[in-house]
């Protein structure tokens, strides 16, 4: 009986989702004869009803179930290539290539250029108006939300100037939920532009970096608002200004080559991380922004160490200068744990430079660093604490394989390195194949490696996901982002515990 | 010549700085290599066996250059995987044309 009052009190978070899903597409190039479209957790094993057509007409299957006038065969509006292109150096405008892009996706549940059901149902969005969208437009003002383990953001903030909206979530021109103007709890209004806003909701915290351009200046004011009521669960965004607890700000220069690239990562423990693309590079800062300890109103007072440039390689790689769909992205592990703030390492799209950094503490980080400059796929959320994506070479006579990487969930200490867990490249197993071996220290982990806060680099290695890609001849598979990976449940149990 | 760092378990590139990158050749992750001056990170391999550094293109073609040799690098691989798939193609379609005539054959044998 006390169990079953226990359960009847338990809150349950109707947000909360399983573990990471991603679609799965192959096809024999032309998109005609052979097409399969499959759901993998994070385990590989395939999960919901693979769908499917071959043929030999320009009637084909897929038309029909998705509706898919963009990638037509004889009535193609963008080519029938969506799998089977390259993506190295091309931008937005290279459609079906495009679809590879790192800049695809991030913490938010669809992506730049399509949404993508648990079931597997894909649907792109039409090109034809796309350079208005909500990502190429104005996708760089939605909020970076830390949230609770298994929940991705389900409300969709904007904040530009001095006014955050809320919006149907989506890529769409729909009308606005509603919108607040929130200049008169501001302290400093010398600038006047909402460049970068980070949420926290385990601890209700606010983080707005307002500059006095939307390009390239350098000045910098940032308010920290706390207030008793949840931004995720106030009926309008008012609620949440008139029940503000703290307001704090401080001001800095802070340089970069676009404001648009700004990410602001509010952490649990009140540290915020502020990370963007610059130039080829990228960088990130800690802030304390705990409320409460009259730390002052300069950057100075209330930064950790100093600005970190990121450590991997880097080469010409392009960002929000270049588009305003090129901002700098954050992502989240399924747990809410660790975050990464990322980019491509090349160009527009292949390749992964990115700062990972523990959400309980941001002054825990470290790079991330991929440098494919071909053959890319987007990098999505990953098992319990991991993520995972990057790859897709060819897969006839190879098993598929994704750049798959994990972090220790309770790993928030940055004065001791970072652990990071990977898979195997060649084809060996994770456990040590001689009976031997014990994982007796931090520097004999099997396939992890040890990094060096702020400073250190991992390097991410293949890892083999015994998958085959689709079609049995040359095939190059996409990986897709699903919007709602089922509701959390006894399935869910087997990544290795519930934390919370 | 500089000295950069490549990762060990595919010799792509993974940093030319020092702290970072000797902490991973002192973990086994990175070997270190001299490389040539003014060649973009994108077209620096190491071959593992001889840690040597390998240049995409080689060092007398520009970047520009180089890429357009991977763009024709990259159309040889896809039209050499598409002629196999076609050939594969072809052989399933002829092996299931033998299938339908031998099935004829056994259908008007008058076993069937």
């Amino acid at each position: 009986m006390a169990r079953l009052l226990n359960l009847l009190q338990q809150k349950i978070d109707h947000r909360k989702e399983g573990l990471p899903l991603y679609g799965f597409l192959g096809d024999s190039g032309d998109g005609n004869t052979h097409w399969q479209f499959r759901i993998f957790d994070s385990g590989h094993k395939i999960v919901g009803n693979p769908w499917g057509g071959t043929g030999h007409s320009t009637t084909h299957h897929r038309f029909g179930i998705c509706a898919d006038a963009m990638h037509s065969y004889s009535t193609n509006d963008f080519g029938t290539d969506v799998t089977h292109g390259d993506l190295t150096s091309q931008a937005y405008n290279s459609w079906t290539i495009w679809n590879r892009s790192n800049y695809q996706t991030d913490q938010y549940p669809w992506a730049q250029y399509y949404t993508l059901s648990r079931a597997g149902d894909i649907t792109w969005q039409s090109y034809h108006n796309i350079t208005e969208s909500f990502e190429f437009t104005v996708g760089w003002t939605k909020l970076n939300h830390v949230l609770p383990e298994g929940i991705r953001p389900r409300r969709l903030f904007c904040n530009r100037r001095q006014t955050l909206r809320e919006l149907n979530p989506g890529n769409n021109s729909s009308g606005q939920i509603g919108y607040y103007n929130y200049s008169s709890h501001m302290l400093n209004v010398s600038n006047t532009y909402a460049v970068s806003t980070g949420y926290n909701e385990s601890t209700k915290t606010l983080v707005m970096v307002h500059s006095s351009g939307e390009t390239s200046e350098t000045a910098k004011t940032i308010h920290i608002f706390k207030s008793s009521k949840d931004l995720n669960s106030v009926r309008t965004i008012k609620e949440y200004f008139d029940n503000l607890t703290a307001t704090e700000y401080f001001t800095d220069t802070w340089t970069t080559g676009n404001n648009k690239d700004w990410v602001t990562v509010v952490g649990n423990n009140g540290y915020v991380g502020f990370g963007c693309a610059y130039g080829n590079s990228m960088r990130y800062g800690v802030f304390n922004c705990n409320t409460g300890l009259s730390l002052g109103i300069t950057g100075a007072a209330r930064q950790f160490s100093t600005w970190q440039d990121f450590q991997g390689s880097t080469t010409t790689r392009y960002m929000s200068d270049q588009g305003n769909q090129y901002y700098t992205k954050f992502n989240h592990t399924w747990d809410g744990t660790w975050g990464m703030i990322h980019t491509p390492y090349y160009y527009y799209g292949p390749g992964l430079n990115a700062f990972c950094m523990s959400l309980e503490n941001p002054r825990k980080f470290i790079s991330v660093s991929q440098t494919k400059t071909s053959r890319s796929n987007p990098y999505f959320a990953w098992g319990r604490t991991g993520f995972h994506g990057g790859w897709s070479d060819n897969c006839d006579g190879d098993t598929f394989r994704t750049y798959s990487f994990a972090f220790d969930p309770n790993d928030s200490d940055h004065t001791v390195t970072t652990k990071v867990l990977h898979g195997q490249a060649a084809a060996a197993s994770l456990v040590g194949t001689t009976n031997d071996t014990n994982i007796a220290s931090a520097s004999s982990i099997q396939s992890g490696s040890v990094i060096t806060n702020a400073t250190g680099v991992f390097g991410i290695p293949a890892s083999r996901t015994y998958l085959h890609g689709g079609y049995y001849s040359t095939n190059y598979p996409g990986m897709f982002q699903v919007n709602w990976w089922g509701n959390f449940g006894p399935n869910d149990m087997a990544f290795g515990g519930v934390r919370n | 010549m500089a000295i950069k760092y490549f990762n060990t378990h595919d010799g792509s590139i993974l940093t030319d700085k020092t702290d970072a990158g000797q902490e991973a050749v002192n973990q086994g992750r990175a070997i270190a290599i001299n490389c040539p001056d003014n060649i973009e990170d994108w077209r620096l391999k190491a071959n593992l066996t001889t840690s040597q550094v390998i240049v995409y293109g080689g060092v007398e073609k520009n970047e520009a250059q180089a890429q357009l040799q991977r763009t024709a690098d990259s159309a040889a691989v896809a039209l050499a995987n598409k002629e196999k798939s076609d050939l594969l193609l072809a052989i399933m379609e002829k092996a299931e044309e033998d299938r339908k005539a031998l099935q004829a054959t056994y259908n008007n044998s008058g076993d069937a």
